[in-house]
């Protein structure tokens, strides 16, 4: 854990040496407040309703958009430069590497949903809120990023270009945000099931409406170790190679 | 005696059809530099790879400090520092940050990693540069970071994967003395990859000449002459004149240095013999010529080095053997 917890710290460090993070949290901060507040349509004055459904709904896309951009260079970066053979060849294991890159990249989405409190804060003293829908609503994002930050880092690790990482995170990420949740109509019975179990839409909903079921933290955990796992695996093939 | 820290068994590594290492034995003991000599795609670095434990050999076994490198490689890792030919570094971070983060890596705390850090910095005559990043680091300076790196984990053994590539001559002759005094100093057992025959022959106690995924001959550089060169280390060439005596053929001189020890071979070509010894008696030679009272013209001694060892297994001597 302490390995892990020392390439974290390094990865943190990095976002916010590079302004990644800065820009993130602006980027963020300001798209997600303006459709919360500003935009004149579905935002809390236009609906007249204490809720965080306004947020919840744009940081939802915004940050599917962003997880690709923050985890393309996590290993690909480490490959091109030629780093990776420095941290291998150190007492840690591909997996330390691997989780270390996904906690740094989890936790700069957690303090970025975490500057978003104010926005509760505020619409809680505009009327009542239901506290708990917040709560799941908080924790879908964080288990979405959580997903969509290991299938990142996994798309950074087969390759050696950013770009290519980007676009490949972006690609599998559509599959999950939008074409499982399509596709999966066309189909009748168990391959229908199978494919709308897979959208990521559905869970997220279910537990933004303050349902927590545990098929829906199934869901999300087996892609979050999925990706890490397959990340690793990755890892260990391009060493051999 | 022997006190085997790198032991390799049998140890092959297949990708597909293509073997990359084949049946490899090899025994490097404690305190010994030991050179892998061999063109590119030879197999060193496939062999350092699963020293290292990051990769696994499709049959043998290897061990490092009597540890298993395949089932143990983090425990290996904590004992074997490695610098490749071009060692990769966090650009946006200085060298002394880099050194840190990797001490750290290695189980240092922070304040001890600063420390050493620091130490090793200077050590590698760095200290002035500590605070510049990387990434404006020349070749030279990245790779003497790349021995503070691998020393900062105090290594029981140390990996050499072509470490003097693109160093300035000056460079060059500090990195090896360095490595030579670690060994002498520390008893680290060094494992040197190259294809630099003068830097090998300057640091190594032992070379093993390694081609196609196979040590072809290991020894120290008079063992492997030897075994090579089955007439001697040591071809000496003479020209003699006669004066009123009658010529001197290669019978006669070969009768007249009979009472010299260590000749291989006497053999004459237009009038220049050439004795092939297996230890440098030019001056005995001398003198017996002179004392039958023929005139020296010409004396001139060559000694096989690793260049003519080398030149022998890759420009068909061993079809000799």
């Amino acid at each position: 854990m302490k390995q892990i917890w020392i390439i974290t710290k390094k990865e943190l460090k990095g976002y916010f040496d590079s302004l990644m993070a800065y820009i993130l949290i602006v980027v963020f901060l300001g798209l997600s407040g303006f459709f919360t507040w500003l935009y004149g349509n579905n935002d809390v004055f236009y609906i007249n309703r204490a809720t965080m459904q306004p947020f919840f709904g744009i940081a939802y896309w915004t940050l599917f958009i962003f997880i690709p951009a923050l985890t393309m260079k996590q290993i690909a970066e480490e490959f091109k430069t030629g780093t990776i053979e420095l941290l291998l060849t150190k007492p840690v294991s591909d997996w330390q590497v691997v989780s270390g890159k996904f906690l740094a990249t989890f936790l700069l989405i957690a303090i970025s949903l975490a500057l978003t409190l104010p926005y509760y804060i505020s619409i809680a003293n505009i009327g009542p809120i239901d506290h708990g829908s917040v709560l799941t609503g908080y924790l879908g994002l964080l288990l979405m990023s959580a997903a969509y930050i290991s299938l990142g880092i996994f798309a950074s690790s087969i390759t050696s270009n950013q770009i290519v990482a980007f676009l490949l995170a972006l690609i599998i990420g559509i599959f999950f945000q939008i074409l499982f949740g399509i596709i999966s109509r066309a189909f009748p019975g168990m391959i229908g099931d199978t494919l709308s179990y897979l959208d990521m839409q559905y869970h997220y909903r279910s537990i933004t409406r303050g349902v927590i079921d545990s098929k829906n933290i199934i869901y999300f955990a087996s892609i979050i170790l999925g990706g890490l796992m397959a990340s690793e695996l990755s890892l260990v093939k391009r060493n051999i190679n | 005696m022997d006190n085997p820290v790198i032991q390799l068994n049998g140890i092959s590594k297949k990708y597909g059809d293509f073997t990359a290492v084949n049946d490899l034995d090899l025994s490097i003991n404690k305190g010994e530099i030991f050179g892998l000599l061999g063109p590119n795609g030879a197999g060193k670095s496939t062999t350092i790879l699963m020293l290292m434990g990051l990769t696994e050999p499709s049959s043998g076994s290897v061990s490092v400090c009597g540890i298993n490198s395949t089932s143990k490689p983090i425990a290996v890792k904590k004992k074997v520092g490695y610098l490749p030919e071009d060692v990769g570094f966090y650009d946006d971070l200085s060298g002394l940050d880099n050194l840190i983060y990797t001490a750290r890596l290695n189980g240092f705390d922070y304040s001890t990693a600063k420390e050493k850090a620091g130490e090793l910095l200077e050590r590698v005559g760095l200290g002035n540069d500590k605070n510049k990043k990387t990434g404006k680091y020349s070749k030279g300076m990245r790779q003497r970071l790349g021995l503070a790196d691998v020393l900062i984990k105090n290594p029981e053994v140390i990996i050499l994967d072509e470490p003097t590539t693109g160093i300035d001559p000056k460079g060059v002759i500090e990195l090896l003395s360095l490595i030579k005094k670690l060994s002498v100093e520390q008893n680290i057992t060094v494992l040197f990859s190259s294809h630099n025959l003068h830097q090998v022959q300057q640091v190594c106690d032992r070379v093993g000449i390694f081609v196609s995924g196979k040590i072809l001959a290991e020894g120290n550089i008079k063992e492997l002459s030897q075994k090579l060169f089955t007439h001697g280390m040591y071809l000496i060439e003479l020209r003699i004149d006669s004066g009123d005596k009658s010529p001197i053929g290669s019978e006669e001189l070969e009768k007249l240095l009979a009472p010299i020890e260590d000749i291989q071979k006497v053999s004459a070509d237009n009038g220049l013999f050439q004795i092939e010894c297996s230890s440098d008696i030019s001056s005995s030679i001398a003198k017996k010529v002179i004392e039958a009272d023929y005139k020296l013209n010409l004396l001139s001694k060559k000694e096989y080095g690793l260049d003519a060892i080398y030149n022998r297994y890759f420009e068909g001597g061993l079809s000799d053997d």
